[in-house]
């Protein structure tokens, strides 16, 4: 199996997750895990910056929208940022860019929080 | 061309319009014919005659399908939310019209006049008419000339190709794009797959579809329930909390269910559930998919069906390969614990029989297959007086085995205590009451023979009386004593003392032997026993064993044994 990686840095109110590799149903459990620690310490105002990911699978999209409701619900969101133009097409062929905000680059989205 | 314009008279004037007129048509065909996308296709298609004729609002609209009906796809200076109205024509114009002259009895005049739609040409191709440009009046009020319409078709001529084009590769990108989506689909199951033949763990299982079903169609509420007989048992739940198990008539399901069209499942409605899948395997629902409405709020397709219909069964052949690796586990572990009890029970029983000059004594045991709980001994208290015991633990398996192994040790306890046998008794039924459940219980006897006198003393806890036959084939059964073992705690036991003679024979046995059944369901019964041993009065006790073993076995017509048998035989020499 593919490696995947799941980095995590925290400033402010706002908690960055860097993926790297390969993000499928093998790997999805892992993400899951970075996303349920964040809800529990109520660190919901979420970045994820893909500019590493190789690859997502509908799994990986599922990890997603398993969390959105709750998170919304708690005031927060889950900002996408850095995503490569193959990971990107994935999302846009699901639809997700009606559901998540996307960003070019890390900074627009950490600053989009600070806004709202 | 009109009659009184000779060539060679135009004024000036019509001459530049002419020339801008071609102008205007090179124009279009250029700008036309760059583009594929058909939306900057229509809007030069309003802009330019609009720009070239001073009109103030256009509008194109498109044939979809094979009806005729038309909608609003491209629009100058209407509000946008026009955009997408539809209208039915009929019997569509050949050549530029006038909305005016068009017959009242065409229902669609009145939708143009509304709009102040004026002039209506056709988009002509191979296809037939594929869409209708309208146009407004022009700004200054003075009415389209003849010059002006023969313009205008020409226009619509070269447009119609290419909105032909710009149609035809609108269309290729939706089939691309659901080529697309067949290939994540693909992807999908596969990368899924990959992972269900590799996890044992069901929860992992379930979860893993739950997010593949969420992240392929943007839901995020997902449940996946597995069936236990007849009800359906909640295994994951991603997005709702979880729901009660759910009635049997879930498990009637063989094709996918919309909630909203049945008025069944309330209850998963009310979670926000909208559609149901059956997960099935070999022809049968062994499972339910729930799945929550999409986020878009747009309908399932008959595609997406098939990907959870397919993905769901997936799942459950996944599920189910789970599932028996568990039982196989489990019926290993049963397998030990039988081992073990009857490591344990084997253990308890005597190695070697003690043996004397004045009494023959034989002994067997033979565990049935699941174990129960049988127990005999003989114990050695002097070198003139030993001690004769056969019980019975209520219940099987490794349970029994260790009641057994309480009451074997508090009898070589007791016994080595010289206590009258009602004592042994009375304290050994306290010592199991007081650790024991009430539905454990145990049948016991226990006697002590003296080989010198042949004075033998028994006491019987409701164990099948021993068979106690003298050289003239009489029966006595030795059944004083009380009630069985570990049901109540205050009890006293009786004892009987009796005289034994040479030759006299005691069969001691357990129910195993008298409750053997044959094919017809008829127990071998005691008299059966009986008449067995008044047969071999002469024989040795080991002998006389042998027979009612093969005399059982014969009888049930089978080695399978559904309960342990046990007897020991003593002769007086």
């Amino acid at each position: 199996m593919s490696a995947f990686e799941v980095r995590r840095k925290d400033a402010d109110t706002v908690s960055v997750l860097y993926l790297k590799g390969y993000l499928d149903a093998h790997t999805a459990p892992d993400f899951e895990q970075a996303l349920q620690n964040l809800v529990d310490e109520n660190r919901v105002c979420i970045v994820v910056n893909m500019e590493e990911l190789s690859y997502i699978s509908s799994a990986g999209l599922g990890v997603f929208m398993g969390f959105i409701e709750d998170i919304r619900t708690k005031g927060g969101d889950i900002k996408l940022a850095e995503l490569t133009e193959k990971v990107y097409r994935v999302f846009d062929l699901l639809g997700f860019p009606v559901l998540y905000d996307i960003f070019e680059k890390e900074m627009e989205a950490i600053e989009k929080y600070k806004e709202g | 061309m009109k009659n009184q314009m000779s060539n060679h008279s135009l004024p000036s004037q019509q001459l530049d319009k002419r020339l801008l007129e071609l102008t205007a048509l090179f124009e279009i065909s250029r700008s036309l014919s760059a583009s594929i996308n058909l939306n900057s296709i229509l809007e030069n298609i309003l802009r330019i005659p609009m720009g070239h004729m001073l009109i103030s609002r256009g509008m194109v609209l498109l044939k979809k399908g094979l009806e005729d009906v038309y909608s609003i796809e491209g629009i100058k200076g209407f509000p946008r939310q026009f955009m997408g109205k539809t209208i039915e024509v009929d019997v569509p114009p050949v050549r530029a019209v006038s909305v005016e002259d068009v017959s009242d009895k065409h229902l669609w005049k009145t939708f143009f006049t509304e709009f102040e739609i004026e002039l209506i040409l056709p988009l002509v191709s191979s296809r037939g008419v594929i869409g209708l440009v309208g146009f407004g009046a022009k700004i200054k009020g003075d009415a389209y000339e003849e010059s002006e319409l023969e313009f205008l078709d020409s226009l619509s001529n070269i447009a119609a190709t290419t909105v032909a084009n710009g149609l035809m590769v609108d269309e290729i990108q939706t089939v691309n794009r659901q080529l697309d989506r067949k290939i994540q689909q693909l992807n999908t199951i596969f990368d899924i797959s990959r992972e269900f033949n590799i996890t044992l763990d069901l929860k992992k299982i379930g979860s893993l579809l739950s997010f593949a079903v969420m992240g392929e169609l943007m839901v995020n509420k997902c449940i996946v329930m597995t069936r236990d007989d007849k009800l359906m048992q909640v295994l994951v739940c991603k997005g709702v909390d979880s729901p009660e198990q759910q009635a049997s008539d879930l498990c009637q399901l063989s094709e996918p269910v919309f909630i909203s069209d049945t008025d069944r499942f309330q209850n998963l409605q009310d979670m926000g559930i909208s559609l149901l899948v059956p997960m099935r395997l070999q022809d049968e629902t062994k499972g339910i998919l729930a799945v929550g409405a999409k986020i878009s709020e747009k309908d399932f397709l008959d595609s997406e069906l098939e990907f959870l219909t397919t993905l769901g069964n997936q799942a459950m052949a996944a599920l189910e390969n789970a599932r028996l690796f568990e039982e196989m586990l489990e019926k290993q572990r049963m397998e030990e614990e039988l081992n073990l009890a009857r490591s344990i029970q084997q253990n308890l029983l005597p190695s070697q029989l003690p043996s004397f000059k004045e009494v023959d004594i034989a002994a067997v045991n033979i565990p049935s297959r699941e174990v129960g709980g049988d127990y005999y001994d003989v114990i050695p208290i002097s070198e003139t007086r030993f001690g004769v015991t056969i019980a019975d633990v209520a219940g099987k398996g490794a349970g029994a085995a260790m009641l057994m192994a309480n009451l074997q040790a508090s009898l070589h306890a007791l016994v080595s205590t010289d206590l009258p046998i009602n004592d042994v008794l009375y304290r050994i039924n306290r010592f199991i009451y007081q650790n024991t459940g009430l539905d454990k219980f145990i049948t016991f006897f226990y006697g002590e023979l003296d080989i010198k006198t042949g004075v033998f003393t028994y006491s019987n806890a409701g164990h099948n009386p021993p068979m106690k036959l003298n050289k003239n084939k009489q029966l006595e059964e030795l059944s004083v004593g009380g009630i069985v073992l570990g049901m109540m705690e205050d009890v006293s036991f009786d004892t009987e003392t009796i005289q034994l003679e040479q030759g006299d024979c005691i069969l001691l046995y357990t129910d195993g032997i008298t409750e053997t059944m044959n094919a017809e369901e008829e127990e071998f019964g005691e008299s059966r026993v009986l008449s067995c041993l008044k047969d071999r009065t002469d024989c040795k006790a080991s002998q006389i064993i042998q027979e009612l073993i093969d005399e059982t076995r014969q009888f049930s017509g089978s080695d399978i044994q559904a309960d342990d048998m046990t007897m020991v035989v003593i002769i007086m020499q």
